[in-house]
């Protein structure tokens, strides 16, 4: 049996267990339509969130239920529920006098004769009596495409078993945000995402892996084993850089570059987006750039090495800084000895490496190991890499509007606990947040992986094109991802019914609508293949046994 | 060749029990040949001339035939019915009985139509009492119910409960059919699950 054979087998049970369907009685665009379930109708096998046909006289719409209700013809109904509630008349009573409500947000409409285009959103709605089933794997096809180069399958609709698609094309041309509390799966999907532009061609990734499990070998919680990176996965398009040779070599893994950072490549804008997380108060923070000013590019150095209060007050007195302050941030900067992936000598290449990688379409890694939990190494490293890549890539871009060479590829900038540094104060200094409200301008954007959103500037949450929300509980958070979207009080309920994993309502610009999907799974051999990888070592190992036997048995 | 023979059959056991005396385009009366010759409430008959006309039993009277003599009662504790009626045989010929059926459908080129008919019967035409096989058909389609919820009787509901307890016996499942008509009531009596309950009761004793 192929997966279209399966999906279409699945789907029938899906039907027949708990089927059911309706006719329009009444309702409204803006509130929704109201659909009476037919008497055989199982009204617990309709789901919230669910992806309704509706077939119209000329037009055939597609929508989603927002609630369910139970309704009865009978006032009275209450009155004597006990004479009726048991027998045939409980029977008789279902469906008739009680029965199902269900209400339904049209979303889409299309031509019942029109078999080319793809459906439009809808201005208008089906006639009353209007027939309304749950929607086939063929409706789910028409509305978000078909599986195929450049259409990621990336879940299945809630209790469907349709390969849901999405637009990889879409989905880069604007910063997209993955959301939901910790242990929702938001790793998983975005790991999912990754492959997908990864596969598509159409953009490259680079990728700040904190938790060191996007690149190689990521662990999952529920099975209580380790999954595939996806240098596993693609070797040839994937390289590692790494922050922590040790950490990376423990796990079996020789990193592609071993990413240094030199004193002299910090800048005063590193120190500005730390400020919070290292408690400076904006005059030490200002301090920097003074220092700067004073002592150029190798500004940091030459402070650290100051020692002495004498010296430390002829500096100030220099720069024309209160003295508390400078000594305040000297005590903080000191930090970053501790990390050893910083250098005194030299200025490195690691910029240069990774834009290397990424101009032959090569997706790059970045490992923290042991650095992953520190936040600040990670926001510094994470920051100055950006930056300087994205004034790289912006020369080019240039460039390639004014005659010279080719378009860079896209690229895509994957970040976790963005909450840390595009918090409003923050959003509008770093490089981040100049990122998410361009769109794409030179050809960078930002896939935002957080648990906070409510945290993060309200203006780049606005800019994100795609949002993709595992469960969320906190009600500001979920203000925040659902801001500026319609139909918000729906979408609401349909968010926090989420089950705690791999769950996600995924709405926004590369979606005709918004959609809640159960995540594609990922981590066991079938994933695998049905992203495109084939096991060496297992040939390997067969050739193997082969060979062993022909040893044995001659 | 055993289709025919049953089709002669079946014809000979129709049961002719009376004559049409009165027709309107919603009910129609029958005398009975016998006295206390009616068909029980809710039976469904059928008025047989070229127009076959569809009737439930919903009124049945007995009284004299002349109406300006009625029978006196014979005092408390003489003698039972039974050895009245044995000891003057005589009644048959001053009383009579008669019965009235709503008109609920016809029948027009062999299909049944659960609708008024277009004329009434004619008077004098037989009236005889349904086959099985003709009220199988005929209740297999919810339509008959509007008709009796909707007629001028009083007892209506009653006649509907018989009529439904007489066709849900002819079914290997009689709640399910019990079900599945109490629906489309439920459905014409909105609001009124009470009275939807009480004929359901009825109709499955
Ligand atoms: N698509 C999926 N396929 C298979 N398992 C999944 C999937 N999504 C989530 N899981 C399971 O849920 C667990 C938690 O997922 P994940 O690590 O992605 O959560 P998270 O939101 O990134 O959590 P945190 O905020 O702690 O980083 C995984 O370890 C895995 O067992
Ligand atoms: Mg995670």
């Amino acid at each position: 049996m192929n997966s279209d054979e399966k999906f279409e087998q699945l789907k029938q049970n899906v039907n027949a267990e708990d089927g059911w369907s309706g006719v329009i009685v009444g309702g409204s665009l803006s509130d929704g339509l109201e659909v009476r379930l037919s008497s055989e109708s199982s009204i617990e096998g309709v789901k919230v969130g669910r992806l309704v046909t509706i077939e119209g006289k000329t037009h055939r719409f597609f929508g989603q239920v927002s609630d369910v209700i139970l309704e009865s013809s009978d006032r009275n109904l209450s009155i004597y529920s006990e004479e009726i509630s048991e027998g045939i008349m409980a029977k008789v009573a279902t469906g008739t006098a009680a029965y199902g409500k269900i209400k339904v947000q049209p979303k889409l409409s299309i031509k019942t004769s029109d078999t080319s285009s793809s459906p439009q959103s809808a201005k208008t709605v089906p006639p009353h009596f209007s027939k309304v089933a749950v929607s086939a794997h063929s409706d789910i096809e028409l509305i978000f495409g078909k599986e195929a180069p450049g259409k990621f399958w990336i879940g299945s609709p809630l209790d469907m078993e349709s390969k849901l698609c999405l637009d990889i094309n879409e989905f880069t041309k604007r910063s997209n945000g993955v959301f939901g509390k910790s242990g929702t799966g938001k790793t998983f999907l975005t790991r999912l995402l990754l492959a997908g532009i990864l596969q598509s061609g159409k953009a490259v990734n680079l990728v700040f892996d904190m938790h060191s499990e996007y690149g190689w070998q990521g662990y999952s919680e529920t099975e209580n084993h380790q999954v595939k990176g996806l240098k596993q996965l693609f070797p040839s398009k994937v390289a590692i850089f790494s922050l922590d040779e040790e950490h990376s070599k423990r796990r079996g893994l020789t990193p592609d570059y071993v990413v240094r950072i030199g004193y002299k490549e910090i800048e005063p804008e590193d120190v500005e987006i730390l400020r919070e997380s290292l408690s400076l108060s904006p005059q030490a923070a200002d301090a920097a750039h003074s220092l700067y000013r004073h002592y150029g590019k190798n500004w940091l150095l030459e402070f650290l090495n100051t020692s002495g209060t004498e010296s430390f007050n002829s500096l100030a007195s220099q720069i024309n800084v209160n003295q508390g302050a400078l000594s305040t941030l000297h005590r903080r900067l000191s930090g970053f000895s501790r990390y050893e992936f910083m250098d005194t000598t030299s200025v490195h290449d690691s910029v240069n490496q990774i834009l290397r990688y990424l101009d032959r379409g090569i997706n790059v890694v970045l490992e923290f190991g042991k650095y992953g939990r520190d936040t600040d190494a990670y926001i510094l490293v994470a920051n100055l890499l950006t930056r300087r890549i994205y004034e790289r890539y912006a020369e080019h871009k240039e460039r390639a509007l004014s005659g010279i060479g080719d378009e860079p590829t896209p690229l895509v900038i994957t970040i976790e606990e963005a909450h840390k540094y595009l918090t409003p104060e923050l959003a509008n200094q770093t490089i981040f947040g100049t990122i998410a409200r361009e769109m794409r301008k030179y050809n960078v954007t930002i896939l935002i992986v957080d648990q906070r959103p409510s945290q993060i500037d309200e203006e780049v949450m606005s800019q994100l094109g795609t949002k993709l929300v595992c469960l969320l509980d906190n009600n500001k958070d979920v203000d925040s991802v659902l801001s500026g979207v319609s139909g918000q009080r729906k979408l609401r309920s349909v968010l926090s019914s989420l089950d705690s994993r791999q769950q996600a309502l995924v709405f926004g610009h590369a979606l005709p609508m918004p959609v809640e999907i159960r995540v594609r799974d990922y981590g066991t051999p079938e994933s695998y293949k049905s992203l495109g990888f084939t096991d060496p070592t297992n040939k390997k190992d067969l050739s193997q046994i082969n060979q062993d036997k022909s040893d044995l048995f001659g | 060749m055993n289709s025919k023979k049953q089709n002669r059959k079946e014809k000979l056991s129709k049961e002719i029990i009376g004559e049409v005396i009165r027709a309107s385009s919603t009910e129609f009366e029958t005398q009975c040949y016998d006295l206390y010759g009616f068909p029980p409430l809710g039976s469904l008959v059928l008025s047989d001339d070229e127009n076959p006309i569809f009737g439930i039993v919903s009124h049945s009277v007995t009284e004299s035939l002349d109406p300006s003599r009625t029978p006196r009662p014979r005092g408390p504790g003489l003698a039972d019915v039974k050895s009245i009626y044995q000891e003057s045989p005589q009644l048959k010929n001053l009383l009579n009985s008669r019965f009235t059926s709503i008109t609920v459908g016809y029948i027009q080129s062999q299909t049944v139509v659960r609708k008024l008919s277009p004329v009434p019967p004619k008077i004098l035409s037989i009236t005889r009492i349904s086959t099985e096989s003709e009220l199988i058909e005929f209740s297999s389609n919810f339509d008959f119910v509007a008709r009796l919820l909707n007629s001028s009787f009083a007892s209506s509901d009653d006649v509907l409960a018989s009529f439904l307890s007489i066709a849900a016996r002819l079914r290997p499942e009689p709640d399910q059919y019990l079900i599945d008509t109490g629906k489309e009531i439920a459905s014409l009596l909105p609001g009124q699950m009470r009275r939807v309950n009480l004929i359901l009761r009825n109709a499955s004793i």
